[in-house]
Parts: structure tokens; C-alpha cells; sequence
């Protein structure tokens, strides 16, 4: 299956190193959903995201001719992309002397107060490593492509650190019905995250290379 | 244990956050003989490493802030579960027709042969091309070492400007956008908002940066009661600021009130006189 892909994407990527206008599109429409959902949850900036994916799209365009199928898959080539480029664009931001928050909420008094989580987010103050938070993105990007009761019992597990016969309780279900959800819900994980490079390692903090 | 026995062990054992990722530290005898079975099942093998890895990352995010793709904490949870828009197809669409490719000679083949016209229109795309990055060498390798940060500014002006005017133009193609007049103390007009059911963008070139410890704040103000929506930011002489209306669900643009803008102390809360001020529609 792994080789159809490679070959699959090799062929592609040949294309498009060729010119062709159509496997590039075809390119976009396989990928660009999942590489803009993730920098999108990263970025928290729909035009930035949007930037983003089509610097990515103009790399392929330009350099098709070095991917190389042996190494991942076409995905993952386009994921690390963006990741970078995402990721350079955070640290950008953080480095600038002043950066305006455009996210703010009312204060308890009325006033006008930025958000701590936006403080974060612009690099004022110490929060979770971009690598951290480049996981987080990815994970949650597929968490929400779940079905709701498959989401429900994976938050319960992770989050609320709920045994499996505690969330049965708690969503006063069968442990069978609560094991099968879970089941199905790390599966659609392992397949999403098996092609996305450079997560981070929940013990350590290293990054787990995602060429396999 | 066999093989079928050790694929049915490692689900279960997947169902449990992070068990699979120190299994050795204190297996039980059925968690051993699966280890041990690993040891010699590359499939196995393959599988248990892809379950730590899969359980590795969601730990992760986990432990940096939940993978609750609702949480409250997270910004633009409603806009990340939205698709690509459209524009950004088109956009890609378009990369083929504008930039260059970097060919690999050996990748060109019989069937992909351009015809004359779009060679010629190739050779056009590249030659101006090649002019424009001589160009930009030949300019780069001029500006003195003192000069780079000054360039390295002007790049990240041109792409906001970029930005502002592509943000700009979706909201003008929208049938539905509204547009205001921005006028100033005097009166005189001083810039404009336009908005569609989603974004907004907000530009005048009568203000200046005002510093570091300063902002030009934007609100709409109803009732005596001014909501923040953002502050403007400032490239080449324009000040500007557009965003997503989204997360402004409470705020919707069309019900009357004020649209201005005012100098305000960074970071404090504040409602000084508008420097631009703009009527809401009803």
C-alpha cells in the first residue's frame, strides 16, 4: 500500500517537475485541506495561512523535481513545507519589537485588555516551544475531523485522564461501546499523524522524524 | 505469544495513554511476551513504534494545552474547522502562469513538450525573471552591511501591504460588502472601512506609528459602550488593520453605533476621543 503511494506520488511529483498544470492541482486538492486546517489551528490567521500554503504550493511547483518518494510521501514532503514555514513566521513575529495583538476582549471593568493566550501566541512571554505547539496543531486538526463521540471519549481519556471504565461512567455507555470508540478514534489518529514530520515527543520534548 | 495474539494485544494496549511508550518499565508477563514478540515480528515491530509515536505526539499536546479542538482557550477553533477558501485555489491555480520553475533538466519529458507560443511565453516568464533576480543581486550585493535590516524592514512592509490589498480586494468582490467613510477631528475624511460577512479592513494614511508604548485602537462603540476590535499597524505611510469578523460574533457591524479609532496606551484598557470616526449602518 505504502509503495502504491510512493510510486503514486513519484508520478505526480514528476508531473508536475514536467509542467503539468493538472497534477499540481491535483496536488492541492489532495493535500491543502489538511495542510491549511493545521497551520491555520497554528496560526490562529486565515490570511497568514492561507500565505503560507501557497508558498508551500509555489515550492512544489518550483522543486517537484527534488522530492523524493523514498524518503515519505508526497504529504509529508508538503507538511514539512509549510511546518517550516509556519514556524519561521512565529519566530519572525516574536522577534519584532512591537507586535500589535488583533485579538482583544473586554476587561472586568469595561476596559480594553489583550488576552493573555495572545501574549503567548506573539512570543511576549514564555509559552509551549513552536515544535510543541506545531503538535498541538496537528493533533487537534485531526481530533476535530472525528466523529463527535469518538472526539468525546479521546478528550475524556487524554485531557480529563478518564480510564476507560470512567468514561463508561461517566457517559453512562457500555465499556465495550467506550473501548470500540477509542479504538476507531486512535486509529483515524495513527493514520493522520503517520504522515505528518517533526512532532514532538510527549515525554522529552524531542523531535520524532516522520519519515518512515 | 503469536502474531495475531500480539496484533490484538498492542490495540488494547493503544486504548491506554502512553502505556505503549514504557512498556518496559514494569511489563507484565503478557506485556513481556508481547515485547518479546516484537523482537522478532518486523510487523509487530513496526506497529508498536507507530503506536508510540502516534501516543508520544497526543501526550504532547495534551500536556500543552488539551487536544480539545473546542477548547476555550484556543483561538479560531471555529475558523480553523473551516476549509481553505476559494481564493486560496485560485491563487494556486495561478502559481504555474506567474512564477518560474526551477527546471531539472532530466525532468522534462517527450510528453510534456510545450508548443511555440507557450515557449515563447515561457522564455518571456523566465528572461524577465532572470532580469529581476540580476537585479535584485546586483542591488542586494550594494546595500551595505548597515543597510540589510533596512531592506529586511521593507520586505516585511511590502508583504503587509501585499496582504492588506489582497484582504482588501476580497472584500470589495463580496456582492454583500459595506464600505464607510473614515473622517477625521476636522472633519475632513481620513480613511475607510469596508467589511463583507467575514472580514474587515480598515486603512487612512492621515495617522503615524505612535511608538511602542502607544496604539491606534479600533472599536465599535454602541450605546455608549465601545467593543476593541483590533489596532492598526503600520507600512509605508498607510496604517491599516483587517481581521476575520468571526470572533467579533457579538459585534456585527450592521446594527448602528460608531466605528473609530483612538490612541491608546498599549496593554491598558482606555476610551480616549477618536482621532477616525465612522457611522455604522443600521
Amino acid at each position: 500500500m505504502e509503495q502504491t503511494q510512493g510510486r503514486a506520488d513519484g508520478d505526480l511529483a514528476r508531473l508536475i517537475a514536467a509542467g503539468d498544470e493538472a497534477a499540481f492541482m491535483a496536488a492541492y486538492d489532495d493535500h491543502a485541506s489538511l495542510l491549511y486546517a493545521v497551520v491555520m489551528r497554528l496560526l490562529s490567521d486565515r490570511e497568514a495561512a492561507a500565505e503560507i500554503i501557497q508558498e508551500t504550493y509555489l515550492t512544489l511547483w518550483q522543486r517537484a523535481a527534488q522530492y523524493r518518494p523514498e524518503a515519505g510521501s508526497l504529504r509529508t514532503w508538503l507538511m514539512r513545507i509549510a511546518r517550516n514555514r509556519a514556524l519561521d513566521r512565529l519566530r519572525a513575529e516574536a522577534r519584532r519589537p512591537h507586535l500589535v495583538s488583533v485579538t482583544e476582549s473586554m476587561g472586568s471593568d469595561g476596559g480594553w485588555m489583550p488576552r493573555a493566550d495572545d501574549r503567548n501566541q506573539a512570543g511576549d512571554e514564555p509559552g509551549p516551544s513552536l515544535e510543541r505547539r506545531w503538535t498541538q496543531a496537528v493533533v487537534r486538526t485531526a481530533v476535530a475531523g472525528m466523529p463527535h463521540d469518538e472526539r468525546k471519549v479521546l478528550v475524556l481519556a487524554y485531557d480529563e485522564g478518564l480510564s476507560q471504565s470512567q468514561i463508561a461512567a461517566r457517559l453512562a455507555l457500555p465499556i465495550g461501546t467506550v473501548k470500540s470508540r477509542t479504538r476507531r478514534a486512535m486509529a483515524r489518529l495513527r493514520d493522520i499523524l503517520g504522515t505528518v514530520p517533526d512532532l514532538v515527543d510527549g515525554g522529552v520534548g524531542e523531535a520524532i522524524d516522520g519519515s518512515r | 505469544m503469536d502474531h495475531a495474539e500480539a496484533h490484538e494485544r498492542l490495540a488494547d494496549l493503544a486504548l491506554e495513554p502512553g502505556r505503549l511508550i514504557d512498556l518496559e518499565a514494569d511489563p507484565t508477563p503478557e506485556e513481556r511476551a508481547l515485547l518479546a514478540h516484537a523482537e522478532t515480528c518486523s510487523t509487530c515491530r513496526a506497529e508498536l513504534a507507530d503506536w508510540r509515536r502516534t501516543h508520544s505526539a497526543v501526550l504532547a499536546a495534551s500536556t500543552t494545552g488539551g487536544i480539545d479542538p473546542t477548547g476555550r482557550l484556543e483561538i479560531g477553533s471555529a475558523e480553523s474547522s473551516a476549509g481553505p477558501p476559494t481564493s486560496l485555489r485560485v491563487a494556486v491555480a495561478d502559481i504555474p502562469r506567474h512564477s518560474p520553475r526551477l527546471l531539472d533538466p532530466a525532468s522534462e519529458r517527450p510528453g510534456a513538450r510545450m508548443n511555440g507560443d507557450e515557449q515563447r511565453s515561457r522564455w518571456r516568464t523566465s528572461a524577465v525573471a532572470a532580469v529581476i533576480i540580476v537585479g535584485l543581486c546586483v542591488g542586494l550585493g550594494a546595500i551595505a552591511a548597515d543597510q540589510v535590516q533596512r531592506a529586511d524592514v521593507a520586505r516585511q512592509q511590502v508583504r503587509a501591504l501585499v496582504g492588506l490589498s489582497t484582504s482588501l480586494d476580497r472584500v470589495l468582490r463580496d456582492d454583500g460588502h459595506t464600505a464607510i467613510a473614515l473622517v477625521g477631528l476636522d472633519g475632513a475624511p481620513g480613511g475607510t472601512a469596508a467589511w463583507s460577512s467575514s472580514e474587515i479592513v480598515i486603512m487612512t494614511t492621515a495617522l503615524t506609528s505612535p511608538g511602542p508604548d502607544a496604539e491606534y485602537r479600533c472599536w465599535v462603540e454602541r450605546d455608549g459602550q465601545r467593543t476593541a476590535i483590533g489596532a492598526m499597524r503600520f507600512a509605508d505611510g498607510v496604517a491599516y488593520w483587517w481581521g476575520s469578523l468571526d470572533r467579533y460574533d457579538g459585534t456585527p457591524l450592521d446594527g448602528g453605533g460608531r466605528l473609530g479609532v483612538s490612541l491608546e496606551q498599549t496593554g491598558q484598557s482606555g476610551s480616549h476621543a477618536p482621532v477616525l470616526l465612522g457611522e455604522l449602518p443600521s
